[in-house]
């Protein structure tokens, strides 16, 4: 036993050279050491013989880490107290201090045996560890610690036996074991809130005891306190502290899942389930079915054709030319006699053909031949109805309003009989326009066909007001018919010497002209359509020249015009007539014309004085109907230019809506004026069609090729093709007609039909939602 | 008598003969459906701020785009392809023209694109995206029919973000040590409620113990972080629902005290019945929407709300009122508001307050009263070159009534507004934030009203340093709002993408009412991801309060920030490091 001091000439001694002078004892042989520190650093370690030799040391007031990195076979009694990092690192040391432990006792101990018969500082036992090649270290104190004990200890055991502490104060302080994740502290006494990765257990196990009471008798002795020894060894007093397990600790951080939370303890049916109706499915991004933002509709037919749209007679002309698409030709040609019975003579002959002068496909080269298809249906017989209703019609007059009502009127099965003051049938059509522009056989075969129907008539029959309230009174309707016939005219001076137009074209048609043109200057006052018609008659029958002049610029057709200007027709225009005197015309605007004939083109307007008081007339004259040509009395309907001056096509439709509104009226059925919307071009997709400037259609039986089908599908099955999602599938009624129909629960609504489609049949719609309104 | 000369002669408009073959009229203008005639008055994809680029080779034409596609931006379009060609040896001409389908970008501003990249997450053959166009001349076609341009989203214009100069500089070390974020035990919590100073607080000592002696204004102790004002009308159900989820989830499950403002469209009854009510801040804005179902369910209400906010005024557009156009008005927001199918335009200012005194003692004592003095009380103002006059008329609060000042900065969000508002009104929120923190601690107030600012806190998707960092200089907390729906799949920023939470087309089902769009929000997932972030969030705070050795929130430590920007250090009085 070496005793060394550590003052010498009331000098202290630096920790170096108190170490340093254990090193040279220990060299010396010498094992054991009493040493009267004054605050020296690391005492007892780390020091070793190598014959192995336990080394001893009786410490009394050392400094800070008495007994760090203490090996084994080192022992280190500290009489009273020690400051902080008692046994820091121990590696084996069994270090005892009688007092008190300072901070940080036992802090990062692997090894060896620590007794403190105090209490211990803050952080005592923090970072301990425990290497499994060696035993774990022991920290055992006999009191309490400081606050923050026991942080991140990995490893050993500790044991706080709670002698002499505050009974209401925790024993390790505040915030023990943070982060403490191995080892077993072993306490006695008042703890209190541990964090959550340790748990506290109540009861200590068969190798928990006998760790405490093989252990306890040891550290009473070291410290001297075996007065304690019954004290301590009560063994419910013992609770002890482990970490929780890595699995534990998972454990312990699994919450309820979000999920389960909702479903557990959210509010049900959601927070807004009183005010919006919703499934809670989530759908990706590429909807189908009901969450597409938009679905294609299969519009057919719903936008009428330009053609269609076009023609006062309603004609399809696209359902025409898909029927012939189909191979159908007899039912394409068929068509249009549902709608027109003089496709010869008007489509084909006398009509400027609005349909083809809207017909989309002349923006890409030319209009589809509508008009000359007409030709094709002039000698099919008329169809059989197949009904006889018993009701009674009369028409009177036989223009082509008059005539297209009456061949309506019979299709479906009624009575008809036409009243004609003439003693021949056809009106205009038949008198008024040239024969050479109009072949006559052509008409009088289409007026046989609608004769055929079984349609009677009474020629030479002048109308009285008496005689049309008995016609009124017999039949269940009746349709005024009788065109306009009174020429109008202009009383300037000189007048009185001029012809009607009317008069010299029906004149000129009989044969027998009401002037003589022949070698004379004409003048035609008036260049609409009928005016050119005087002036190409004239020129026919031998006119040195003709001129037309009008007080606009001219309203005529081109049809007309192009041929009277053809043989030398002039156009003046603005003339204002003021005399026609001494075989001259003189204007308001100034100069005059040579005028050996003045033939006056401006007009006819009905003689409707015969027709009872009631019925309304517009400027005294025309009678006036609403847009489906009724009269105020619903039974009496008026078509044609007794109504309104016009085209014999709009005669043809006139006649055949009030003919069928007339239908509908007698036979209890609702009418709607059928009269859809032109579909815009911008829905029709012409890129498909390339333009054949160089081949100009001749055959109209073969326009089926160029024909757009604008809004009626063609059949093309484009959509088919396109749809990715083969959603669009073409389904065949049984009487064969088609639809397209698309499988919503695939569709995505992307719209890819829709811009195919060169029909314009296909349309994107909102895929409106059904929201069930709450409250 | 004079005659009529020959060029006096006029002739009527006619075809001539010329232009016909075999008597059939050619078209009168050239072929116009496959050259489509361009003008310079159209507008083009050129002028939008993106540009579709699609690849025609890659495209398998499945549709998918444009199915998704939720502004018509795009559209299929027929386009032909090929021309005449020749074989051989010779010209020998032959026709090798296709018609394909292909994706158009749609040339209308009214459907521009807003690169909300849809298209570019749906396509199977990465076939499409939009791309930015920086030459776009997007403000000068937009205004078509005299209308401002309006959109939702954030500011475009606002050039830097100064939170992103500043950096926790003083760290710890070997003295005053760092606290272990992971391991230690941290107090997060912020008070919202009126705090009253030490010697004015009512208590008394009776038998040697201090019990209270009086009212003491109500104060919450909540999460820093607040879940900013977002309404129902202006978020989808199943967005305010989430949001609502994940809020009752970080709180029962998690315990963090998070909290979350109404917004200014009212609250779902279910909710204010409901034991979650505790965790909501009720709003009530000029709008005042909602507030009849509020009262109505007082009766039925099982826990006060956490706090009662006044919203005066917003930061993404301050001086204008709260705008919900007609699109997003649909009939469940109609309900809980009160009004029909309209775009709603809430006043710019409350109709009954003329003054900040007024303010104090009408509204503050109202709303205070509503809940019978149990509930704090706070504001929420745009910051302006005014905050601080507002915010010390606030501070002498004689009647201990306001619970908290909430300010909002120029890079805050909103629903709708005016571009113009949007991109140039507004003011910065960090210097507004520090002068009215330093006007508290010079009067020796600091605290007693909490500060909360809000207005592009977590715009890098960094909130709790930008949090952190607004806290250091003075804030109690901070509220944020764009971050959250940025986390339930929102795609739009600060660079002009998308933004287009006005117009009822939110292409993620966040900002709309539409049940098409709406039911494409995963409700569960977005909860999570908040929860997650917020989860991620606690720790990230904790990882920047240990380092500076703060154990509570370092409310006023500017000492901990450094700023690499000269001015903002001097500004906001803290040190610059370079």
């Amino acid at each position: 036993m070496v005793h060394l001091t550590t003052y010498s000439d009331n000098k202290r001694k630096s920790t170096q050279t108190l170490l340093q002078e254990v090193y040279t004892a220990m060299q010396a042989g010498e094992t054991e050491f009493e040493i009267d520190a004054s605050g020296q650093h690391n005492i007892g370690g780390p020091l070793w013989r190598t014959d192995g030799q336990p080394l001893k040391f009786y410490v009394r007031n050392p400094g800070q880490r008495v007994g760090s990195m203490g090996m084994p076979g080192t022992e280190i009694v500290v009489e009273g107290s020690a400051p902080a990092d008692v046994g820091w690192l121990n590696a084996g040391a069994t270090i005892t201090v009688k007092g008190d432990g300072g901070d940080t006792t036992g802090h990062c101990a692997a090894d060896g045996i620590i007794y403190i018969g105090g209490r211990a500082g803050t952080r005592t036992g923090s970072l301990m560890k425990h290497d499994p090649a060696f035993n774990p270290p022991q920290l055992w104190i006999l009191k309490n610690t400081g606050s923050f004990p026991f942080e991140f200890m990995g490893g050993g055991i500790a044991v706080v036996c709670g002698h002499d502490a505050d009974e209401s104060a925790s024993v390790l302080g505040e915030r023990a074991c943070v982060g403490m994740v191995g080892g077993i502290i072993y306490v006695r006494g008042h703890i209190g809130k541990l964090p959550s990765n340790v748990k506290l257990v109540e009861t200590l196990e068969k190798e928990d005891w006998d760790f405490l009471t093989d252990g306890m008798p040891k550290f009473l002795r070291a410290v001297e306190r075996a007065d304690l020894n019954a004290t301590m060894l009560a063994q419910s007093e013992w609770r002890k502290i482990v970490p929780k397990s890595y699995e534990e600790l998972k454990q312990g951080k699994r919450r309820h899942s979000l999920g389960e939370f909702r479903a557990n303890r959210w509010i049900q049916g959601g927070l807004f389930g009183d005010v919006v109706e919703d499934a809670g499915n989530v759908i990706p991004l590429v909807a189908m079915g009901k969450y597409r933002t938009h679905s294609p509709v299969w519009n057919n037919a719903v936008f009428a054709a330009p053609c269609e749209y076009a023609c006062p007679s309603y004609i399809p002309t696209q359902d025409r030319i898909n029927l012939l698409r189909k191979g159908k030709i007899r039912d394409a040609l068929d068509l249009v006699l549902s709608y027109n019975p003089f496709p010869g003579s008007v489509c084909g002959a006398a009509c400027p053909n609005p349909c083809m002068t809207a017909c989309t496909r002349q923006h890409i080269d030319f209009a589809v031949l509508a008009g000359p298809l007409g030709k094709y249906s002039m000698d099919l017989p008329a169809p059989t109805p197949d009904v006889h209703t018993g009701k009674r019609f009369a028409v009177i007059g036989s223009g082509v309003g008059g005539l297209s009502a009456a061949w309506q009127l019979a299709l479906r099965g009624h009575t008809v009989t036409i009243y004609e003051k003439e003693n021949s049938l056809g009106g205009k059509m038949a008198h008024a326009i040239p024969h050479g522009r109009l072949e006559q056989e052509i008409v009088q075969a289409e007026i046989r066909r609608i004769l055929s129907l079984g349609v009677q008539v009474e020629l030479g029959i002048e109308i009285t007001r008496e005689f049309f309230q008995q016609i009124r009174d017999l039949c269940d309707g009746v349709i005024i018919a009788i065109g306009a016939h009174t020429p109008r005219k202009i009383p300037f001076p000189g007048s009185e010497r001029t012809h009607s137009a009317l008069e010299f074209l029906t004149s000129a048609n009989d044969g027998t002209p009401v002037v003589s043109v022949a070698g004379r200057s004409v003048i035609v006052i008036g260049a609409g359509d009928v005016g050119m018609d005087a002036c190409a008659t004239a020129w026919q029958l031998g006119a040195t020249s003709v001129t037309a002049i009008d007080i606009q610029e001219p309203a005529s057709a081109s049809r007309e015009r192009e041929a009277a200007m053809a043989l030398g027709t002039q156009v003046v225009w603005p003339r204002t007539t003021l005399e026609y005197r001494d075989e001259e015309i003189f204007f308001k605007e100034g100069g005059s014309l040579p005028a050996d004939v003045v033939i006056v083109a401006i007009g006819e307007v009905p003689d409707t004085a015969w027709l009872p008081e009631n019925f309304a007339r517009v400027k005294n004259n025309w009678l006036a109907t609403d847009e489906i040509g009724r009269t105020r009395d619903p039974r009496v309907f008026a078509v044609g230019d007794v109504v309104k001056p016009g085209l014999l096509t709009q005669a043809i439709g006139a006649g055949r809506v009030a003919a069928l509104a007339l239908h509908a009226e007698v036979m209890g059925e609702k009418f709607e004026l059928p009269r859809k919307q032109a579909i815009p071009r911008e829905k029709l997709n012409l890129i498909y069609f390339t333009p054949r400037l160089s081949q100009c259609p001749t055959d109209p039986l073969s326009e089926t090729s160029r024909c757009i089908s604008c809004g009626t599908c063609r059949d093309c099955n484009i959509c088919v093709a396109i749809c990715g999602q083969n959603a669009i599938t073409r389904y065949e009624h049984a009487n064969g007609a088609y639809e397209f129909r698309v499988d919503e629960e695939h569709c995505i609504g992307c719209g890819f039909c829709s811009a195919a489609c060169p029909s314009g049949i296909w349309t994107m719609v909102p895929n409106l939602f059904e929201e069930t309104v709450k409250e | 008598m004079a005659t009529i000369k020959a060029d006096e002669i006029k002739l009527a408009p006619q075809n001539n003969g010329n232009d016909k073959v075999n008597g059939l009229r050619v078209p009168s203008a050239p072929s116009t459906h496959i050259i489509k005639p361009t003008f310079v008055r159209d507008s083009h994809a050129m002028d939008f701020p993106w540009k579709i680029k699609w690849n025609a080779e890659t495209c398998i034409r499945c549709g998918s785009c444009v199915a998704t596609c939720t502004f018509g931006a795009i559209k299929p379009q027929l386009q032909r392809k090929g021309q005449a060609l020749s074989t051989g040896h010779l010209p020998s001409p032959i026709e090798a023209t296709e018609v394909i389908m292909a994706i158009k970008q749609v040339n209308d501003p009214k459907y521009y694109c807003r690169g909300c990249e849809m298209c570019e997450k749906v396509c199977p053959t990465d076939s499409i995206k939009p791309v930015p166009n920086e030459q776009h001349r997007f403000p000068l076609v937009a205004r078509h029919g005299g209308s401002p341009i309006k959109r939702g989203g954030r500011g475009h214009h606002i050039p830097i973000r100064v939170l992103d100069y500043i950096k926790v500089g003083r760290i710890s070390q070997m003295t005053d040590p760092s606290l272990d974020a992971a391991r230690h035990t941290f107090d997060l919590l912020t008070p919202l409620g009126r705090g009253l100073p030490a010697d004015e607080l009512p208590f008394k000592v009776e038998n040697g113990k201090l019990v209270p002696g009086g009212s003491i204004p109500p104060m919450r102790w909540i999460y820093p972080v607040i879940i900013g004002d977002m309404s129902v009308g202006a978020l989808s159900w199943r967005m305010w629902e989430a949001l609502a989820l994940a809020v009752a989830y970080l709180n029962e499950e998690c315990k963090m005290p998070v909290r979350m403002s109404s917004g200014e469209g009212g609250m779902p009854s279910r909710l204010l019945k409901s034991e979650f009510l505790k965790y909501f801040i009720i709003q009530i804005a000029s709008g005042h929407f909602g507030w009849n179902r509020i009262i109505k369910a007082m009766p039925e209400m099982v826990t006060d709300p956490a706090a009662i906010l006044i919203k005066i005024g917003q930061g993404a557009k301050p001086g204008d009122g709260g705008l919900l156009p007609a699109e997003k008005v649909a009939s469940h927001i109609q309900a809980i508001r009160g009004v029909p199918k309209a775009d709603l335009m809430s006043p710019p200012n409350h109709q009954g307050l003329y003054s900040i005194e007024e303010s104090v003692q009408k509204m503050f004592l109202s709303m205070n009263a509503a809940f019978k003095f149990r509930v704090p009380v706070a504001i929420k103002v745009a910051a302006s070159s005014t905050s601080v006059a507002v915010f010390n008329n606030l501070v002498r609060d004689p009647y201990q009534i306001v619970g908290g000042y909430f300010l909002d900065g120029i890079q805050g969000g909103t629903g709708a507004a005016h571009e113009v508002s949007m991109d140039h009104t507004g003011h910065p929120i960090l210097s507004k934030l520090r002068d009215c923190y330093l006007a508290a601690v010079d009067q020796g107030k600091q605290g007693q009203i909490p500060l909360f600012v809000g207005g592009g806190f977590g715009d890098t998707g960094d909130l709790a340093a930008d949090a952190f960092k607004a806290i250091c200089l003075g804030a109690n907390g901070v509220f944020s709002a764009k971050i959250w729906l940025q986390l339930a799949g929102c795609v739009g920023n600060e660079k002009g993408r998308c933004n287009a939470c006005n117009t009822g087309y939110c292409p993620v089902g966040i900002c709309t009412q539409d049940h098409r769009l709406v039911a494409r929000l995963d409700v569960d997932a977005v909860a999570q991801n908040i929860v997650d972030y917020f989860l991620a969030l606690d720790q990230e705070l904790k990882k920047l309060m240990a380092p500076i050795g703060n154990s509570t929130l370092p409310i006023g430590r500017s000492d901990a920030l450094v700023s690499m920007s000269k001015s903002a250090a001097e500004r906001l009085q803290i040190a610059y490091a370079c």
